[in-house]
């Protein structure tokens, strides 16, 4: 059973990307654009909650246990100069990189299920 | 002169040379408006990634970074963090709905999301005016760095730069400049790293350099052999003062005569403590004996957890002087080892609100980095939203590899050229210390290739603020505001006359700033960029609620109110303002993120919650076309 109502009636389907989304009703619209945010916003805050987790602990970890941060580390860093000095490029990538990877996905599935809402094909839609 | 002092500069010739060449090359594909603009949308993840690289490595980062960290420690290590990490939020949050709102400038973002032709104006006043303040220290690198290695004048490495990145820019526009700029971040990658990997077989490794600091906090850095410095006069201040060490006595001798503006401690006086008075010169004029003075509150030791509170004398030149330090003397405006490895230095620690300073500089560094439109606007090169996204994720690749290497060279600037601190000279470290070497032949072509890398900063960054602002004028303010009926031919015409005029701008201003710092200004883009456009950018691709007025309001109050603190705390610096200021206030003015970024984001809520009804009608087809992948087909080239 299609999740979303049909969409533009058959053979109104524009050949121009430009008039499509102005030919679905405004609650067709919300649907879809409900569809399209809430998992990328959803993974953006996740991510950028981990991110802001590492960024803003540094400096608090740095505060409250100074003897720790400061201790000798491998290579003959300091712990806090390995981590701020270092090793937090390739954890960014490595976020960044777990971020367009997923967000490819949900993208992916998306066009799936938006195409789905825009014709009202009832498999694609309904995930 | 002799030959090998030629080295650096044919390598500078050289990267001017490949900039003209690559410039010239790359124009022939140029041609229409689209070309132009935003390099007909065409340009591939991995050139894109490389050419945002090259635009946003600057002066600063080339040799502001290594510079502050060998000067202030682990606290400046926050810079390339920032620099570096802010793309991850431009990558979470920003650079995929900006593509597919299909603008050409940041500006028509801006209009195209409000339906508001009045905030197009304020957004291509932003656009200028971060511009600009990013333009002058490009332009003051330039100059500086061909008086140092040549010994031309200062305008003539302006105009060199000037003149090339303006043909350049009106020759090609976007399209033009996007190879050159791609070339010049791989040049940047390979001058900031190779001369470290020499630099760390000769001089020894780079953790033990950071090491030794830990391992020896309470010492600091000693003259190894006897060295006459020359220090600037007052017309250079602060930049002309000599804080001596708190550890030991240092015997300096200068020129009898020589001409001293004023003797004062290197630690600012608190009220309450007894007065001191240095007369360290008085038997012997051209003989200073500078002593470590415990500091007394009525007759008493002042202690802090315990420790005495010691003081030493500052000396302030009037006019240049040539100053002679014995070996073994404690070089002179230098922190200890202590201080320079662990966080909460001299950098965060100056107003005595260390956690304040360091957070309101990471989220100015953050928000600021995701904020600067001549940035914003390359991510419209790509062809499509995911496009943009890869190539975020391989800019902060690219942006990692380059500034891991910072620190390197403040490292060894510390361990092995501590000389750098006395006379202020620590900018220069990535000039500097190849310079050093024994072996004069390489230390030459080590020179030229940080020089070359130095250049290519230059170059790259202006010539991505000049396509930036060309747009500006050239699409926004003629196209859209002048005479919105122009056609395409009118408009390239256009783009390239304002590519004359502000180039001609830039090399003017950047002539004004000789006596400038670098990072500071730099500091003033960012400032304002993180207060104005993040804020716009975040909320507007977001949170559909938000109105042309909240939005103009957050943007405007935010980035000014930002601004105008920060320009406040420079000239409290300098002495042109002398109203006295808390260190908390002060704190907060040098570093405004942390309450400036917030202040614009509430009043872009606040406002526009009291103006909803002017939320535009057709908001929800603007938000899909932002968030909705290409595949399904809402997008629409804002303009044709």
């Amino acid at each position: 059973m299609a999740e979303f109502p049909d969409a533009a009636p058959a053979g109104h389907a524009p050949d121009h990307h430009e008039t499509l989304a102005e030919h679905l009703t405004h609650e067709q619209q919300e649907r879809l654009l409900h569809t399209v945010m809430s998992r990328q916003a959803a993974l953006s805050l996740r991510v950028s909650a981990v991110f802001l987790l590492l960024l803003l602990g540094l400096p608090l970890a740095n505060w409250l246990a100074p003897g720790a941060m400061n201790a000798l580390a491998p290579g003959g860093f300091t712990w806090t100069w390995l981590l701020a000095g270092i090793l937090v490029y390739p954890i960014t990538t490595l976020l960044s990189a777990y971020f367009v990877r997923t967000s490819d996905r949900i993208e992916a599935e998306l066009v799936a299920q938006g195409r789905g809402i825009l014709h009202g094909d009832g498999e694609s839609a309904a995930r | 002169m002799n030959l090998f002092d030629l080295i650096p500069v044919l390598f500078v010739i050289a990267m001017t040379a490949a900039t003209i060449g690559l410039g010239i090359q790359a124009t022939r594909a140029s041609k229409t408006a689209s070309d132009f603009f935003v390099a007909g949308r065409s340009v591939s993840v991995f050139w894109n990634a490389s050419a945002i690289s090259g635009e946003y490595l600057s002066a600063a980062s080339f040799m502001g970074v290594a510079g502050l960290i060998m000067k202030h420690g682990y606290d400046a290590l926050w810079y390339p963090v920032g620099y570096a990490v802010g793309y991850l939020f431009l990558l979470l949050f920003i650079a995929g709905p900006l593509r597919r709102f299909g603008a050409y400038t940041i500006p028509d973002f801006a209009e195209g999301r409000f339906d508001s032709p009045t905030f197009r104006k304020v957004a291509v006043l932003f656009v200028l005016c971060i511009g600009f303040f990013y333009t002058m220290p490009q332009m003051r690198g330039a100059g500086l760095t061909m008086q140092t290695l040549l010994g031309w004048p200062y305008w003539a490495g302006i105009a060199v730069v000037g003149a090339v990145i303006t043909f350049n820019v009106a020759l090609g526009g976007m399209k033009g400049i996007t190879l050159v700029q791609a070339f010049q971040y791989w040049a940047k990658a390979f001058a900031i790293s190779l001369p470290v990997f020499i630099l760390l077989a000769i001089f020894g490794g780079y953790g033990g350099k950071v090491g030794q600091n830990a391992a020896d906090p309470g010492e600091a850095p000693k003259f190894t052999q006897e060295r006459t410095l020359k220090f600037a006069g007052k017309d250079k201040a602060p930049a002309n003062a000599l804080a001596f060490s708190t550890l030991g006595e240092t015997v300096v001798r200068f020129p009898s005569g020589a001409n001293i503006d004023k003797i004062t401690t290197a630690r600012k006086p608190q009220l309450g403590e007894d007065p001191i008075v240095f007369d360290g010169g008085a038997a012997n004029p051209d003989l200073f004996r500078a002593q470590p003075v415990v500091v007394t509150r009525n007759g008493q030791p002042v202690r802090v957890y315990g420790d005495y509170v010691v003081t030493a004398p500052k000396i302030e030149f009037a006019a240049p002087t040539e100053v002679t330090f014995e070996a073994g003397a404690y070089v002179p405006n230098s922190q200890t080892n202590g201080k320079w490895v662990q966080p909460y230095g001299t950098l965060t620690s100056k107003h005595g609100y260390p956690i304040l300073y360091t957070y309101s500089l990471i989220i100015a560094l953050v928000c600021g980095t995701a904020g600067l439109p001549h940035i914003l606007v390359r991510f419209y090169t790509n062809p499509d939203g995911r496009a943009a996204k890869r190539t975020t994720l391989w800019v902060m690749v690219l942006l990692g590899v380059f500034y891991v290497f910072t620190p390197v060279w403040g490292a060894l600037g510390r361990a092995d050229l501590p000389m750098l601190y006395a006379n202020n000279k620590t900018d220069a470290v990535v000039i500097a210390l190849p310079q050093a070497l024994q072996n004069k032949l390489l230390g030459q072509i080590l020179v030229g290739i940080t020089s070359a890398g130095a250049f290519a900063a230059f170059m790259s960054t202006f010539s991505g603020l000049l396509v930036s602002m060309s747009g500006a004028l050239a699409h926004d303010v003629y196209g859209k505001i002048l005479k919105p009926t122009a056609s395409q031919k009118e408009r390239l015409a256009a783009f390239k006359i304002a590519a004359v005029i502000i180039g001609v701008i830039s090399i003017g201003l950047g002539l004004l700033v000789e006596t400038f710092d670098i990072t500071l200004l730099v500091g003033w883009a960012f400032a304002i960029a993180a207060a104005s456009y993040f804020p716009l950018l975040l909320l507007g691709a977001w949170w559909r609620g938000l109105t042309k007025y909240g939005a103009a309001a957050g943007m405007l109050l935010g980035g000014t109110l930002s601004l105008a603190a920060i320009v406040t705390s420079m000239l409290l610096d300098t002495k042109v303002l002398t109203f006295a200021v808390s260190p908390i206030a002060k704190s907060l003015m040098e570093q405004p993120a942390i309450w400036g970024v917030p202040l614009s984001i509430a009043l872009m809520v606040g406002i526009s919650l009291a103006t909803r009804r002017h939320v535009p009608g057709d908001v929800t087809l603007k938000m899909l076309r932002l968030h909705a992948p290409e595949e399904i087909g809402l997008q629409k080239d804002y303009v044709d």
